[in-house]
């Protein structure tokens, strides 16, 4: 039986350089230098993920003489990557196997240790590993020498740099409490792994872990050029802020190790963790998630192995990590274990009344699935500059009183609450911001965390406004879960009002080219 | 992870009736095109057959306006209703619940005053080149300038438009004005992509209600296709057909 492959976490390898970083560094710099066109380029590879030739261009990535790849390959590999879909885990998982195994038949090219090479992890949220590997922060290798590949200059974020950052301040690991992988959707849960992605019309938005503190994390680490800009006067993003370039940065690999072992962290860790339903902490085992895109009439994914040959896996493939010959060396999600609260906690809080069905745990009981709007805003967004910019939520009141009701023992469950940011439009992909529900005018974010309902980075923002693009201009769509907030807004008498404020709070300064708008701001019940 | 989710469910609740219309409409076409004898219920089969100057004196002696007027609606019943999926599906997740039955009504409504505007001007072209041109001749240009059109970045934008998602209001009075608008652009983005589909459908000398039916699936084909950047391209409904081949792959897999 072939030995089982262990992902570490990069700062345990016992060094700045240790052996496996050192050999993903030798096997990158001599993949980097094939041509764009080969399949086994790391271009190539960066292209697979997604390709904006012009900022490659710009950025001498390219040069506009390399030769595209092949009509038939750029049809089958590239520009692939599945985001705002139920499909991102297991399509990155599959791009970070065969992405190994590119480096390790190069390893092997160069005598290394091929058959014991992984990939290593970057975990943030671990205690003082908040900054940047240090083998990726230096443009030399060891021995002093300037042509280090896991250097890149295009990171522009505070994550990017030489500095640590208070990753707590702006990301959090709250999705890993949601036990659905795919929520109804709608308006309500879109759940941890993403929403049901079919013949879409909600397309646009994000699951939980993608959206926090995957895209978070990338906007973070690749920010976007504070004194240049792109020749049409738009934002020069860093490489990790664009799905388009992301993955020509050596980060990536370790960022996107990181959100599969929290993939397998949602699965298994903490053993017994507290399940109302059997499909709790599971994967999806509907034919649709299970046969991959093709079973929707979309392209099947495909990799190049080694060889350049194509490798095609489907999301059944990807579900047992075990059974692809590897395993993570720790599955604590962050530096400390959090428990997800249960719904008998949460009704308790409440002061209402839970019968013994609600006594198994989780946040919610299968079942609650319904959807329906609560309020919206009556007017979009725009958002530019580092001031916080707020409005309010206009609630139907028939629809809040049946929130209300439900948080008083009027129903047998009570609502869960989703604030949904629709139509997010511009070109500025690194932007970051979070969004505050409820908080009284002049009352300080920063000493309210209890009114945050979450963070938000437009990574593909670019892509998703484009009006010939995938989403016809309508944008990226953002819901995040606010059922704390409004049980606490409702235990202190605030929730029964007509108009809920809301505030954004941007991160660092949005520029104006950033053309960044948010169409409407809206919330939803989830109920039984 | 629910069995079937809750989106899986709205687009359930959405896609059948708009399916049993059209379906509906596709039964009064066919018994309209098996004979001229139902003239006063679905003149289609009239008005798929206007060949000469003397069926043009004819058909207006025997079809008054309300009658071509109904067919046409009839036409674009079964036709496009299918195609409103999702758009009525986007006006359903962004409404109030009480609300949603007469949003809907309101899309369908500005979708149809779109196409029932341009009926007027599209049936007059289809009559007075009927007139002018030997059938044959006119279904050749027809299907030229189809082509034409089918390749072109321009009808790859308008189709590109009809995937659009906007922003609705959700209060009245401007609910009321965003859904009637949504569903007048989307007709008119409909119309733009699908104009010369429909004159070589409306062109055709013989076998009106197979053309129909093809250009038909050929349109729900493509609208299930993502946009696409703009280009001269011939293209092939791509997700239409690997959905097919997906279908026919496991049918033919032994259980």
């Amino acid at each position: 039986m072939p030995k089982t492959l262990i992902r570490r976490n990069v700062y345990d390898l016992g060094g700045d350089w240790a052996d496996p970083i050192l050999w993903y560094a030798r096997a990158v710099k001599v993949i980097r230098a094939r041509p764009l066109a080969d399949p086994t380029s790391w271009r190539f590879y960066g292209a697979i993920h997604g390709i904006w030739r012009e900022l490659w261009d710009f950025y001498n990535i390219t040069t506009p003489a390399d030769t595209a790849p092949s009509p038939a390959d750029a049809a089958t590999f590239l520009n692939q990557c599945q985001h705002q879909s139920w499909y991102f885990l297991p399509w990155h998982r599959g791009y970070l196997l065969a992405l190994e195994n590119l480096i390790r038949a190069e390893i092997k090219n160069q005598a290394g240790p091929h058959e014991t090479w992984s990939l290593p992890y970057w975990n943030y949220f671990g205690t003082g590993q908040n900054i940047l590997p240090p083998a990726f922060r230096t443009p030399d290798w060891p021995d002093g020498t300037g042509d280090n590949p896991l250097f890149v200059v295009q990171r522009w974020g505070p994550m990017g740099g030489t500095h640590p950052f208070d990753i707590d301040t702006q990301t959090n690991l709250n999705q890993m409490g949601d036990p659905e992988f795919t929520g109804p959707g709608g308006g309500g849960n879109v759940g941890f792994g993403g929403p049901d992605t079919g013949f879409n019309w909600l397309g646009g938005t994000s699951g939980g872990v993608e959206s926090d503190p995957h895209n978070v994390v990338h906007g973070l680490i690749g920010g976007d050029n504070p004194s240049a800009s792109f020749p049409d006067g738009t934002p020069l993003p860093g490489l990790m802020s664009n799905p388009l370039t992301a993955a020509l940065d050596p980060i990536f690999y370790l960022h996107h190790c990181n959100i599969d072992r929290l993939w397998e962290s949602w699965n298994k860790f903490p053993a017994g963790k507290p399940a109302a339903g059997p499909t709790d902490w599971q994967n999806p085992t509907v034919p649709k998630w299970l046969g991959g895109p093709v079973s929707i009439g979309e392209r099947e994914f495909a990799m190049p192995r080694p060889d350049a040959s194509k490798w095609v896996y489907t999301p059944e493939q990807m579900l047992d990590i075990a059974a692809l010959g590897y395993a993570y060396d720790d599955l604590a999600p962050g530096a400390v274990v959090t428990t997800p609260i249960t719904l008998a906690a949460r009704m308790s809080n409440l002061g209402i009344a839970a019968d013994a069905a609600v006594g198994t745990g989780g946040p919610t009981l299968a079942g609650t699935s319904k959807v329906e709007m609560v309020g919206a805003s009556d007017i979009g967004l725009r958002l530019a500059g580092s001031g916080a910019v707020s409005t309010v939520i206009k609630t139907l009141p028939e629809a809040r009183a049946r929130v209300s009701q439900s948080l008083v023992g009027g129903v047998a469950l009570p609502d869960r609450v989703f604030l949904n940011l629709e139509n997010i439009t511009g070109v500025g992909d690194a932007t970051i911001f979070q969004v505050y529900v409820g908080l009284p005018d002049g009352a300080d974010p920063a000493a309210n965390k209890e009114h945050l309902a979450g963070s938000v980075s437009l990574f593909g923002v670019r892509q998703a406004s484009d009006p010939e693009g995938k989403h016809a201009g309508s944008g990226l769509s953002v819901t995040m879960e606010i059922t704390a907030v409004v049980d606490k807004l409702h235990l202190e008498g605030n929730f029964e009002v007509d108009a809920l404020p809301v505030r954004i709070v941007p991160f660092g300064n949005i520029p104006e080219t950033a053309r960044i708008k948010i169409g409407r701001i809206s919330i939803y019940r989830q109920f039984d | 992870m629910r069995t079937k989710s809750q989106q899986a469910r709205e687009r359930l609740w959405v896609a059948a009736p708009l399916a049993l219309t059209a379906g509906l409409a596709w039964a009064l076409l066919a018994l309209g095109s098996s004979s001229l004898a139902i003239p006063t219920l679905c003149s289609s089969a009239l008005l798929w057959s206007v060949p000469t100057p003397a069926t043009f004196e004819f058909f207006f002696a025997y079809v008054s306006p309300l009658d071509l007027a109904l067919s046409w609606a009839v036409m674009i019943c079964a036709m496009m209703l299918p195609t409103l999926a999702d758009t009525i599906g986007h006006v359903r997740a962004r409404s109030f619940v009480h609300a949603r039955f007469p949003l809907e009504a309101l899309v369908i409504g500005g979708y149809f005053f779109v196409w029932m505007l341009s009926g007027a001007i599209f049936l007059s072209v289809v009559l007075a080149l009927r007139l002018s041109t030997p059938g044959g001749e006119l279904f050749a240009a027809s299907c030229v300038l189809a082509l034409f059109w089918q390749i072109s970045p321009w009808k790859q934008h308008m189709l590109n438009r009809c995937h659009r998602r906007p922003i609705l209001s959700a209060f009245a009075p401007a609910a009321y004005r965003d859904a009637f608008r949504l569903g007048m652009t989307n007709g008119a983005s409909c119309l733009a992509s699908c104009w010369a589909l429909m004159l070589a459908a409306l062109s055709a000398p013989t076998h009106h209600f197979t053309v129909m039916a093809l250009v038909a699936l050929f349109i729900w084909a493509e609208r299930i296709d993502p946009p696409r950047p703009l280009a001269w391209q011939l293209r092939a409904p791509n997700r239409a057909i690997r959905l097919m081949s997906h279908l026919l792959t496991r049918l033919r897999k032994p259980q």
